[in-house]
């Protein structure tokens, strides 16, 4: 595969939540409103760019038996970068984060990509594979993020597009959206559709899910 | 990826290594953004006191907490001599967070709080009052508070009405309690509800007071039933930093019209 090819195919074709089904975990929990989502998304970025550059970089020296832990302290210390960046910069978005940005670390997709990535490819090509798979997951997260922004409070990025009903408009706000449940509902559909448009190259004629190996990973 | 990386002294160094410079980086990120959090944190601190000023202060820029905060007459009490401190004694009176001995002073709120003693501890003999003043007449009286909560240290502002008797609102600053229970002290309705309660009885007793069974409205919060542990918390700190430990003594050779010459309004009783 070239360069371009691990930066394009985690957006659809292999993408890390619908192909995958990595991730999930985050993508559930801070995809009430368009805001979080999308610093949620460059977060998980930063760190995945990150941790496949240096993973890559040191991919010659790190010794076998401790990879996973070298690979987990550098996700680690660049999600605490991170999460004090968001503290000191955006202290009401981290609120609303809260436990989440800490939880990147346990995000499957980060050392997934330094595990299968990072620790056999060059740091173009990691860095290349790191953009691909965050803006495959970034994808996700926002359409489903702003699906359920505009059904449950008529809104986008908090400006109001849908007059609510209970201020003179004509939108009844559908509550369900704002609950966790309803990102389940929404994440399975995008996981359906995108499995039926462009099916994961083996999955069996009968549209069985493919990729079993990893789904036990997932968190 | 040779079998030679996995020597037992290799490993060990490069693991060491990865962890100094991994450590390296993290703290060089905490040290530079510290200051930017404290800002924030002050930010957040001022917003609260100029809430319980009587401010839509939710939906308040930075600029409009900071000159509302500015409008405030600040001054420094001395809870030992019931009696307004020289703001000199803490340096700059306006930045002063009598709450900034942090974790040390936290532990030993809770110490003392579980070995059943009375009132705010000795540390916090210096603290900053918040005074509204309308013509250079007193409207408000913002005093903090603290206190230990179920899990964790809750901090607020009390503001008291002009005759210095009588609550004008209540402002939740910070708390650890469990969200969706405990954090229900937050919410407005109830810390509405505490509004116009009366404070000391004619003898100049705290009756105030969070209760299961309000028997007496001049005087009784109801508690939160769900949150009970919390607001009944919450309620004590309020009694103890009221009561003779606390403000008790200022308040009420305040309300006496000793400190005239010191503080604003005053004389409310004679």
């Amino acid at each position: 595969m070239s360069r371009r090819q691990f930066l394009t195919s985690p957006l659809v074709g292999d993408n890390p939540i619908t192909v995958q089904i990595l991730g999930l975990c985050s993508a559930l929990a801070v995809s009430r409103s368009l805001r979080p989502a999308l610093i949620m998304a460059v977060s998980v970025i930063a760190v995945l760019v990150f941790s496949n550059l240096m993973i890559s970089l040191l991919r010659g020296v790190i010794p076998r038996s401790i990879r996973l832990i070298i690979e987990v302290t550098f996700i680690a210390s660049a999600v605490i970068v991170v999460d004090e960046l968001l503290k000191a910069y955006a202290p009401d978005i981290s609120q609303v984060l809260s436990v989440f940005v800490g939880l990147i670390i346990t995000n499957c997709i980060v050392l997934g990509r330094a595990e299968a990535f990072a620790m056999h490819h060059g740091p173009m090509d990691s860095v290349a594979d790191a953009l691909g798979n965050g803006a495959g997951y970034a994808a996700v997260l926002l359409l489903v993020a702003a699906f359920r922004e505009l059904s449950g409070a008529g809104a986008l990025l908090g400006t109001q597009i849908l007059p609510l009903a209970g201020d003179g408009g004509w939108y009844p706000p559908n509550q369900m959206m704002l609950y966790a449940p309803s990102a389940f509902f929404l994440l399975g559909m995008v996981v359906w559709g995108v499995r039926t448009w462009r099916p994961p190259p083996d999955s069996g004629a009968s549209g069985t899910p493919g990729h079993l190996r990893y789904q036990d990973h997932d968190r | 990826m040779s079998r030679d990386g996995d020597s037992p002294l290799r490993t060990l160094l490069v693991a060491t290594l990865v962890a100094l410079g991994c450590s390296a980086l993290v703290a060089t990120a905490v040290q530079l953004l510290r200051p930017v959090q404290d800002a924030w944190a002050l930010l957040e601190r001022n917003r609260a006191i100029v809430a319980a000023a009587g401010a839509d202060a939710a939906d308040m820029s930075e600029r409009e907490v900071i000159s509302a905060y500015l409008d405030l007459d600040v001054h420094l009490v001395d809870l030992d001599a019931a009696a307004p401190a020289p703001a000199a004694a803490v340096g700059d009176v306006r930045s002063y967070d009598h709450w900034a001995l942090g974790d040390e002073a936290d532990s030993a709120l809770l110490r003392q709080a579980r070995a059943g003693l009375p009132g705010p501890p000795p540390y916090a003999r210096y603290v900053p009052i918040y005074l509204v003043l309308q013509d250079g007449r007193l409207q408000r009286a913002v005093l903090p508070f603290h206190g230990p909560g179920m899990w964790s240290t809750l901090y607020g502002y009390l503001a008291l009405q002009a005759d210095l008797n009588h609550v004008a609102s209540l402002v939740i600053y910070r708390h650890g309690e469990t969200p969706g229970i405990g954090d229900r002290i937050e919410d407005p309705g109830w810390l509405a509800s505490w509004h116009g309660k009366r404070v000391y009885d004619a003898q100049g007793q705290v009756r105030l007071d969070v209760t299961r069974s309000p028997s007496a409205p001049d005087y009784d919060v109801d508690i939160i039933s769900g949150a009970s542990i919390t607001s009944n918390a919450l309620g004590e700190a309020i009694r103890a930093w009221l009561g003779p430990q606390g403000y008790g003594p200022l308040l009420a050779r305040w309300r006496r019209g000793e400190l005239a010459t010191e503080l604003p309004g005053g004389g409310t009783e004679s």
